[in-house]
């Protein structure tokens, strides 16, 4: 968020409504009315003077209700913008009409204006990405629960809110009827999901992982909890969550129910449900809790969004998209992402962004950097920077936010005395324009050389300081941030006078650190804008189209004679579109761009180089080519798995992928009146441990085409969980409604194919009959899941790590999704992990988005921390190289020996390496262990005074 | 006079430092006893770091890392558990209690925690009284045995071993708590205490 906030090129408009759109993709105008904030954005320093006598109590709505705020506040304190507004519908002065104006008096930055009205803006926009979100489920539905009427019943925002240390409760569980710790909770699944009743047929696909993490939670606060969950299917469509899952169950004693309550009612303190047991049984629980898991609703006003932006909704109003194109809305130019596309996870959501943003780049390729801003600085003043330490020292007032606390003044004539110090300095807002402007001339009058400012926190103020330095011609590393506001005067306010103190040391032990920070220049390292894509199936090629839409060259390799890969095999889709053409269709318009370079049958031998600047070595038909290219999509993919188990013949017993093939091919033996499939043939804990995510949906789709085909046929689906998330659902029920059979096992009773002769015998469980049937069907069709290509040989090139099954790991779960641990490796599609098509196609588009990135810049700008090796002491250990997080160390030969070089574009300056040298041979610009030490040293005010006294003795 | 601690505590900017930020936007008031280093990684910390800090001054030493698992820089927060773990051992091995440091896990909106933790450390330091109290250490006693801490930590082989047991981990893919407690164990303990014997007697 913040990130965002500071690029120069976004402009973030909060309290915004779009009023209309007009023209067509590329030159869109949007006419938007910005709401008052009735708080000047520019002059507010959210120093919370206002909230403290705003007069006007309310409910606090990110806090779902469940705590009070003022009319004026802020929702969280890591909003952006960072400015309070206020709450019209609170305040007394606006909604009530009472002259009350409190919050007018105490603002010190005289930044609230209650004469703000409404206003209107047109804007220029050549793409329109909506990400307008999902709602939770309404109280209309939670109240058949007794949601509202009982108490202790909440739902899983309110949960989230409770459980949240910087929630309203401070992390602490407590029900509302007498603030107790509750003893036995239970979460019901599938709240406002799955239920026709509501006409909500959907699943909102995340609750279950949602309740799980809750559960785990509570459990680690509260171990003597005893939780039940109420489930149907337990869904969440990510490879790593069963193992979640079933850690949960047994490390925290999880009990999980397939079942769905009935009654719910209370009974004196405590909450009873009635369920029908797995046994078939009644049974009559008593909870003190009882959390709703709720689904995810469409916007509430979407009807009103989807005539705005002109665009189609889909039949549960989630907005309409096609799963070949599954971020483009039915309006060109318009694209789509996150929940308001349809339920999903927040690394989905984060894909899809990605994903627009790669759409978008390919729309507007022509007017790219037209409208971008750029800085640019004077030269730095080198004689200045080499010369002695001189170091300027300013310190804010904050208005009364430090001053009110801290003596100020005392700190001033503190810090004149400490060594070097040339100049030190008040003001009442340092970072005002007007005082700025004076750091800049007093740098230039005094010869100042290193700059402190002792303010507020450098998470926000470090880089206005920083480029205040660049302006002055000063290089803005030779600068430091003491915190004396939120770390010191906010929290120390009872002991104004130890507080007084404490910045007194905080500064002098920033003024010792200043002594040693050195010059930093960035590198620019030049850029090839060209991309390597490794894998030529359905994600490579999507991949490698998109970057080349993006105007950017791109070799694609792929090991086999064709391309196409995996999805060559899956004939059809269950949404029906026609996956053949299209991917016929894709290799088409990839072999003949001329941006793109196709190499079949090929086979990487060797990389060097890093980001920006690879060098490979290929083998193509026994000859070798290099090529140059600045990043790498991984698209390597996957393949069906053939699990051991189960005596496959291709005949009698065969996997969906063989279906599919015999469907597609019309060979489909009339004879075949009976069929059984086995869901997690293989999966999920039998031979591979995880859930392949497709073959549920595949199994649907196989027996729904099968019915269509010969409506008498009988289908047998053999399951654990049906994992339908999302809108696949929909075929879930329709193939119910078309009596395919579903039964369900256990899984530790897994099904077992028996070949007597030309016959076949299952054996399975039956959970709602109790008892073992024996099934005689034609064909059993085993949903046999997906095993990622081998993958050792790029493993060990690329260094980036894979899991234990082979897949390639990201750089972060949630929110980097198709990003590894090294800058300018993506991954996407099957090799990643097992997905569906819209999930790869966003994914492979993701990807694209991110080398674009890269592929855009003429150089990449090392950063201003980073690693350094000092040659003369590196022994060349090679230990740095190998715990680096990032690939970032190299070993090289110096004279014969070996030595560590630090690949500077790569380094993220975490410092790791440094602390590891055995010789102290790598520092860290900024964070040095001089500087560090120093500041160390200072910690003990003892010490530098006697330095003091030494100087002054020396003058 | 009441003791009041003067504790060191270096946070990483992700988390403990974002959260010492938050509990000032709270305004959740606690005592001054502590000075914050700001790091981008607690991977950054140093071992003799640590000693430097008693040794100039401070009665505990916190740090705050990441959650397991959530770093920035994927493992760095790993990193300093085992640094930490192996400090703690020499502080052992010098006589110090080893609750002078502590090291705590934690995430950027976590303001509450970060509060509750320190007002617990502080107590702990207080508890344990002014530094070298235990030990009845004078402050020439205190600067000579710290000072061999830190040469320990200083020490190219140590500074090795050190490193390879944090490549093999990394290796293992295996950076659990219990791993690294082991490893230490197995491979470190032992070379920490002669290494300790051979610069205390240099030295003394």
């Amino acid at each position: 968020m913040a990130e965002a906030w500071r690029s120069p090129n976004i402009e973030i408009l909060t309290l915004t409504e779009v009023v209309n759109i007009k023209g067509k993709p590329g030159n869109f105008t949007v006419n938007l009315k910005i709401n008052p904030r009735y708080i000047d954005s520019e002059k507010c320093r959210a120093c919370g003077e206002c909230l403290e006598y705003c007069q006007a109590i309310t409910l606090d709505w990110f806090n779902r209700y469940l705590s009070f705020t003022k009319a004026i506040h802020l929702d969280f304190p890591q909003s952006i913008p960072l400015t309070y507004y206020i709450d019209r519908n609170a305040c007394l002065k606006l909604f009530q009409r009472i002259n009350c104006e409190m919050c007018i008096s105490v603002c010190d930055s005289k930044a609230i204006n209650f004469n703000q009205k409404p206003t209107y803006r047109k804007i220029q926009v050549g793409a329109i990405i909506l990400a307008l979100g999902s709602e939770p489920t309404s109280f209309k539905i939670l109240e058949n629960y007794g949601y509202g009427k009982y108490k202790d019943i909440l739902d899983s925002i309110e949960l989230e809110r409770l459980i949240d240390v910087s929630g309203p409760t401070e992390g602490n569980l407590i029900r509302e009827s007498d603030f107790k710790v509750p003893q036995k909770i239970a979460f019901i699944q599938c709240v406002g999901s799955r239920d026709l009743r509501y006409e909500k047929p959907y699943c909102s696909s995340i609750c279950c992982a949602v309740s799980i993490k809750q559960a785990i939670l509570i459990k680690e606060h509260y171990p003597s909890s005893e939780i039940t969950l109420f489930y149907i299917d337990i869904r969440a469509p990510v490879k790593e969550f069963d193992k979640v899952l079933e850690e949960a169950v047994s490390k925290y004693n999880l009990k999980i129910v397939k079942s769905r309550p009935g009654k719910i009612y209370r009974e004196k303190d405590k909450i009873s449900i009635h369920y029908i047991d797995e046994k078939g049984k009644l049974q009559k629980e008593l909870f003190d809790m009882v959390i709703l898991a709720s689904g995810l609703s469409p916007p509430e006003d979407v009807e009103k969004i989807a005539k705005n932006f002109k665009i189609e909704l889909n039949e549960f109003n989630f907005a309409k998209t096609n799963p070949l194109n599954p971020v483009e809305t039915t309006q060109s130019g318009i694209y789509v992402i996150g929940s308001f596309q349809g339920p999903k996870d927040i690394h989905e959501s984060v894909i899809q962004a990605s994903a627009a943003a790669a759409y978008a780049s390919e729309l507007l390729k022509d007017s790219r950097f037209s409208v971008i801003m750029e800085k640019l600085y004077p030269p730095e003043n080198k004689e200045l920077i080499n010369s002695k330490p001189r170091i300027g020292v300013f310190i804010c007032y904050c208005g009364s936010n430090i001053a009110g606390v801290i003596d100020v003044e005392t700190l001033k004539d503190y810090a004149q005395k400490l060594p070097n110090v040339i100049l030190a300095e008040t003001s009442m807002f340092t970072c005002s324009e007007d005082f700025l402007n004076k750091i800049k001339e007093k740098i230039k009058t005094y010869k100042l050389n290193r700059i402190v400012v002792a303010a507020c926190t450098p998470r926000t103020h470090e880089v206005i300081f920083k480029n205040t330095l660049k302006e002055a011609g000063l290089n803005p590393a030779l600068f430091e941030m003491v915190n004396i506001r939120e770390q010191c005067s906010w929290v120390h306010s009872d002991v104004p006078e130890k507080a007084t103190k404490k910045a007194k040391d905080l500064i002098r032990m920033a003024v010792a650190k200043a002594q040693k920070l050195n010059r930093v220049i960035p590198q620019f390292v030049p850029v090839i804008s060209s991309a390597l894509v490794i894998g030529g199936g359905l994600a490579g090629l999507t991949s490698a189209l998109s970057i080349a839409d993006q105007g950017f060259k791109v070799y694609l390799i792929e090991k086999e004679k064709e391309l196409g890969g995996i999805f060559k095999k899956f004939k059809f889709l269950i949404t029906g579109e026609n996956l053949q053409t299209y991917l016929n269709d894709l290799i088409t318009k990839v072999k003949n761009h001329p941006n793109i370079k196709v190499y079949t049958e090929a086979y990487l031998e060797d990389i060097s180089g890093y980001t920006g600047n690879y060098k490979s070595l290929i083998k193509v038909n026994n000859n070798y080519e290099t090529i140059n290219h600045a990043v790498i999509v991984i698209a390597t993919g996957a393949k069906e798995y053939r699990p051991s188990k189960y005596p496959i013949d291709g005949k009698k017993v065969i996997t969906q992928f063989d279906l599919e093939e015999i469907i597609s091919k019309n060979n489909l033996k009339n004879k075949i009146k009976k069929v059984v499939m086995i869901q997690c043939a293989g999966s999920r804990g039998e031979e591979l441990n995880y859930c392949s995510k497709i073959c549920c949906i595949q199994a649907i789709k196989n027996a729904l085409l099968l019915k269509k085909i010969n409506p008498q046929i009988d289908i047998y689906i053999l399951y654990r969980d049906m994992r339908t998330y999302g809108f696949y659902e929909k075929y879930f029920l329709e193939a119910r409604k078309n009596r395919v059979k579903f039964i369900r096992f256990y899984d530790k009773k897994r099904p077992k194919v028996i070949l007597k002769g030309k016959k076949i015998k299952v054996k399975v469980y039956d959970t709602i009959l109790c008892k073992e049937l024996e099934l005689y069907p034609d064909l059993v069709v085993l949903s046999a899941g997906i095993v990622p290509e081998n993958q050792d040989h790029l493993i060990k090139l690329f260094k980036i790590p894979a899991d234990e099954n082979g897949f390639f790991t990201e750089a972060h779960i949630k929110i980097r999704p198709v990003e590894t641990s090294t800058d300018g490796i993506f991954i996407c599609g099957l090799a990643h992990r097992p997905n569906n098509l819209p999930e790869i196609i966003a994914e492979a588009k993701a990807c694209a988005a991110k080398a674009c990135t890269f592929l855009v810049k003429e150089f990449i700008e090392t950063s201003l921390i980073t690693a350094e090796v000092d040659m003369t002491k590196c022994i060349g250990c090679s230990i740095c190289k190998e715990i680096c997080p990032f690939s970032a160390i190299e070993i090289i030969k110096v004279n014969k020996k070996k030595k560590a070089q630090v690949i500077k574009t790569v380094c993220k300056g975490c410092g790791i390496c440094a602390s590891h040298c055995p010789v102290f041979a790598i520092d860290v610009e900024g964070f040095s262990n001089d500087a560090l030490l120093d500041q160390i040293k200072a910690f003990k005010s003892g010490d530098l005074e006697e330095q003091i006294k030494e100087q002054k003795e020396m003058m | 006079m009441k003791f009041e601690p003067s504790i060191l505590s270096f946070m990483c900017h992700w988390c403990g430092y974002t959260s010492a930020d938050a509990a000032g936007v709270f305004r959740i008031i606690h005592p001054p006893y502590y000075k914050t280093i700001r790091i981008l990684c607690t991977g950054r910390v140093d071992p003799f770091f640590i000693f430097e800090a008693f040794k100039y001054g401070a009665e505990g030493v916190i740090i705050y890392g990441c959650r397991l698992g959530e770093c920035k820089y994927s493992d760095g927060n790993l990193q300093v558990l085992l640094i930490g773990e192996s400090a703690k051992t020499i502080l052992e091995e010098s006589g110090i209690n080893e609750n002078s440091l502590k090291l705590e896990w934690i995430s950027s909106t976590e303001s509450v925690k970060l509060v509750k933790d320190l007002n617990q450390f502080f107590e702990t330091i207080k508890n344990i009284g002014p530094f070298g109290n235990e030990t009845n250490w004078n402050e020439k006693d205190k600067f000579l045995y710290l000072d061999c801490a830190s040469k320990v930590c200083q020490d190219a082989k140590i500074g090795v071993l050190l490193g390879n047991i944090s490549k093999k981990l990394k290796n293992l893919r295996d950076l659990s708590y219990s791993a690294i407690k082991q490893k230490i164990e197995e491979k470190i303990v032992n070379k920490l205490k002669l290494k300790w014997v051979e610069i205390e007697e240099k030295n003394l």
